[in-house]
């Protein structure tokens, strides 16, 4: 549109010169009588200069700044109006849209690297415009994961068990596999939690080709080599023993995620070594637990997400605020206003008469001899007596009394009889025989390390869908994690684990999304017992997390060091006893 | 994929469904039985074959915005048709002196809209953008730097009967109002736009604009 006349080209202004004044009376002074009709004034103008000003007008050149980005290869359809919603229902009024937007990372200082994640569309648009359906609508905690993990080459989703790590990782996976950022995906997983994320990966990404390594070496030879095979998923232990393989084969993956990344808190460990050297562009890490007991676990998996970029001799609050833009931490009670509550209580038992007895002897005992065995004695000759003791509560070694499973049974009667699940936690497999030989009527199934993938699956699959099951019994190291049991309410921690963020992940097996009720959680506390000693250190452990993940001051005695562990029997631990409880 | 896998059935423009052949699955949930690698999810599986020409179609969002003290920047957003950025250009910060607001008086804005900003922006593309939408009437004013048709877009779908005889139209809740020159290609821009708002709202971007100025001044 051409400017309008009534704009002006140039502007020019005249400014009376020094010394002239035309006001009424110098004009008066200059003419003394009307001028004949016809004739004309002439000013002294050759006496005047007027001073001449230019204002400039805005025609100039403006700088642009330009930046052009990649279309990459997309995904998005073309043309599927069947599928999009029409243009009228997607309006909404602006309080009501719900907008997640990919927020540039940290790390990234580029100037046109940073406007291409501010420019994106929100994460809802993109969701719509990829055609990307989810079976369960995400909640709005779970988009924001997303839009946390999209853009990060490195990233820790530490959110509290139960909130969906796994289905914000593949949503995350497959937008951008489906625009074309990424094609090869390794997942790193325990091996007791292949089968459910290739259930996962089936339930939240169907479109996408699933590989599991597994089997003979040369099967994982071939399989490892497999193109085409967009989403690869292999245990922690393939990872280790296949290094040299994947090696050899140049394997380079676009995306690794490590589920369960607790698992490299150690450096030194040959998991963590092989994990680390696996040649890759992006680094995920999922956790419940990213600081399990000390600082130095979170320093760990940064040596798989960003190298170098903490340190373990940073101060807890120095290294929450260095990590603070790699980890996104959520708990249910911020997220999930919504969410079923969880009722937890501690059930004092009072050992049987027998169980008292065998329990003081033993003590007695342990006490006795590691106090003679004075410098000598080390960490593990401690544990040896804790789990003796601990085994002792659970039930007495000569007579097989339990006052515990007395009080399980009790309880298990109206679990059963109100047609609920309960889930039954211990730390040893041995235990849980002995539970499911008690429990029988209950129809008490096992879930533990000893058996096989096959029959575990087919454990969960009964303990769902039979009505004449309701209780499972579990251990520790293989339920803790990554099992789906929401339509369980009851959670019996039969015995305690060492680590307050064990615990809370066997909880969170019943409480978590989905769960369609109260959960209750009761933890057997033996009156007067080592059980009662480990649980105040537990208490106090559980500080420890929070401090790191909020930058907060660290409270004193956090950890579960040698000396408490000695001091659990009122003794002094030895120099040389540095280990901690895992 | 070829060799591995064929096309089978009809499915949307745009889509070709590929069938995995070759290797042994059950008929359960596509588990696989034998040797070979647990596959899942084998049996239908989606890819692009290969975009039809509507999915060529890049947008333009064209908006300035004040910032106190600084100037008034421009920003020119190109989307393709699911509202990803393509180019994004803006301007340096333009400072009006209060002699240049008394001497254009009502025309500046549109000068400065339309000339100085808009123009300049509008040359800076290397695509050729099927509409170019404002959210400023005075940004209606840089149709005469580019080939595109121009509209000026807000929220609210209220329409008159005057209205649509000069062209304007509502889309997804949005007031479309073509440039004057672009009222005989309402019909055109209807369709193209039509097809835009199923991925995006037609407002949305300039939001977009707003945060990366914001983040460019930053910058700089």
């Amino acid at each position: 549109m051409p400017v309008p006349q009534s704009v002006p080209a140039t502007v020019t202004t005249t400014a009376a010169a020094a010394g002239l004044t035309l006001t009424p009376a110098a004009i008066r002074s200059v003419v003394p009588a009307p001028l004949p009709v016809g004739a004309a004034l002439r000013l002294p103008v050759s006496v005047t200069q007027p001073v001449v000003h230019s204002l400039p007008l805005l025609n100039g050149p403006i700088p642009i700044i330009s930046h052009r980005f990649a279309a990459g290869p997309t995904t998005v359809a073309a043309a599927a109006p069947a599928t999009r919603q029409p243009p009228a229902e997607r309006h909404r009024p602006a309080a009501e849209k719900p907008r997640t937007r990919i927020q540039a990372p940290g790390d990234v200082v580029k100037l046109s690297e940073r406007l291409f994640y501010l420019l994106q569309p929100d994460l809802e648009t993109l969701l719509a415009g990829c055609r990307v359906g989810f079976p369960h609508e995400p909640f709005p905690f779970q988009l924001n994961g997303m839009a946390f993990l999209l853009p990060r080459v490195g990233g820790i989703l530490a959110d509290e068990m139960g909130l969906g790590k796994s289905m914000q990782a593949i949503s995350s996976l497959r937008l951008l596999i489906r625009s074309g950022q990424v094609r090869r995906v390794l997942v790193v997983c325990p091996k007791g939690l292949v089968s459910n994320w290739a259930r996962e990966l089936s339930v939240w990404a169907p479109e996408l080709v699933v590989g599991v390594i597994e089997g003979d070496p040369e099967r994982r030879r071939w399989q490892w080599t497999l193109p085409d095979v967009p989403v690869k998923v292999a245990n922690y232990e393939a990872v280790v023993r296949d290094r040299d393989v994947v090696a050899e084969l140049g394997l380079q993956f676009d995306l690794v995620v490590l589920d369960e990344a607790q698992r490299i808190k150690n450096r030194s460990s040959q998991t963590s070594e092989a994990v680390c050297t696996l040649p890759r562009q992006r680094s995920w890490a999922l956790t419940g637990t990213p600081v399990e007991n000390r600082a130095e676990d979170l320093v760990g998996i940064f040596e798989f997400v960003a190298p170098g970029h903490v340190h373990e001799r940073m101060s807890p609050r120095a290294l929450g605020a260095a990590a603070a833009d790699y980890v996104l931490r959520r708990t249910k009670d911020k997220v999930l206003e919504d969410m079923p509550p969880r009722l937890d209580r501690d059930q004092h038992i009072t050992l049987t008469p027998d169980q008292r007895e065998t329990y003081r002897r033993a003590e007695e005992e342990g006490v006795l001899r590691l106090s003679d065995m004075g410098q000598e004695a080390t960490i593990q000759h401690v544990f040896e007596l804790v789990l003796r003791l601990k085994q002792i509560c659970n039930f007495d070694t000569a007579t097989g009394a339990s006052a515990k499973v007395d009080c399980l049974e009790a309880e298990l009667e109206e679990v059963h009889a109100s047609g609920r699940k309960a889930l039954v936690f211990s730390q040893w497999v041995e235990t849980l025989g002995c539970l499911r030989d008690r429990l029988g009527r209950f129809g008490a199934l096992e879930y533990h390390g000893g058996m096989s993938t096959a029959a575990r699956d087919a454990a969960i699959e009964t303990f769902r869908n039979d009505p004449r099951h309701s209780v499972l019994l579990l251990s520790y190291g293989a339920g803790a994690v990554g099992l789906n049991l929401q339509f369980s309410q009851y959670v019996f921690l039969f015995d305690r684990w060492w680590n307050p963020a064990i615990e809370d992940q066997a909880i969170n097996r019943a409480h978590r999304i989905g769960a369609a009720g109260a959960v209750t959680v009761t933890k057997f506390l033996s009156v007067g017992t080592i059980e009662e000693r480990i649980d105040e250190v537990l208490a106090r452990k559980r500080n420890l997390s929070d401090v790191i993940l909020s930058q907060a001051e660290p409270a004193a005695g956090s950890g579960m060091s040698a000396a408490e562990i000695f001091s659990l029997f009122g003794l002094k631990a030895p120099q040389q006893a540095g280990r901690r409880a895992a | 994929m070829v060799g591995v896998f064929k096309s089978r059935g009809r499915l949307p423009d745009g889509f070709m469904r590929w069938e995995a052949i070759g290797l042994p699955t059950t008929k359960r949930a596509g588990l696989p039985v034998g040797h070979g690698p647990r596959l899942f999810v084998l049996q239908e599986w989606f890819m692009v074959a290969s975009a039809s020409s509507s999915a060529d179609l890049a947008f333009g969002f064209l908006t300035a915005c004040d910032a106190s003290g600084v100037g008034t920047f421009g920003g020119y957003l190109l989307v393709d048709l699911s509202g990803r950025p393509l180019e994004f250009h803006c301007t340096a910060p333009v400072r009006v002196t209060r002699a240049q607001q008394i001497l254009y008086g009502a025309s500046l804005q549109r000068h400065l809209h339309g000339e100085q900003i808009g123009g300049p922006l509008l040359k800076a593309t290397a695509l050729t953008p099927a509409a170019v939408l404002t959210d400023l009437d005075s940004l209606l004013h840089a149709r005469s730097h580019g080939n595109s048709p121009v509209a000026v877009v807000r929220e609210g779908a209220m329409v008159t009967a005057d209205d649509e005889a000069s062209g304007v139209f509502a889309l997804g809740g949005v007031r479309v109002q073509p440039h004057d020159v672009d009222r005989s290609q309402a019909e055109q821009l209807q369709t193209h736009l039509a097809e835009l708002a199923q991925s995006i709202e037609l407002v949305e971007p300039f939001a977009r604009i707003r945060a990366a100025i914001d983040e460019a001044q930053q910058h700089s």
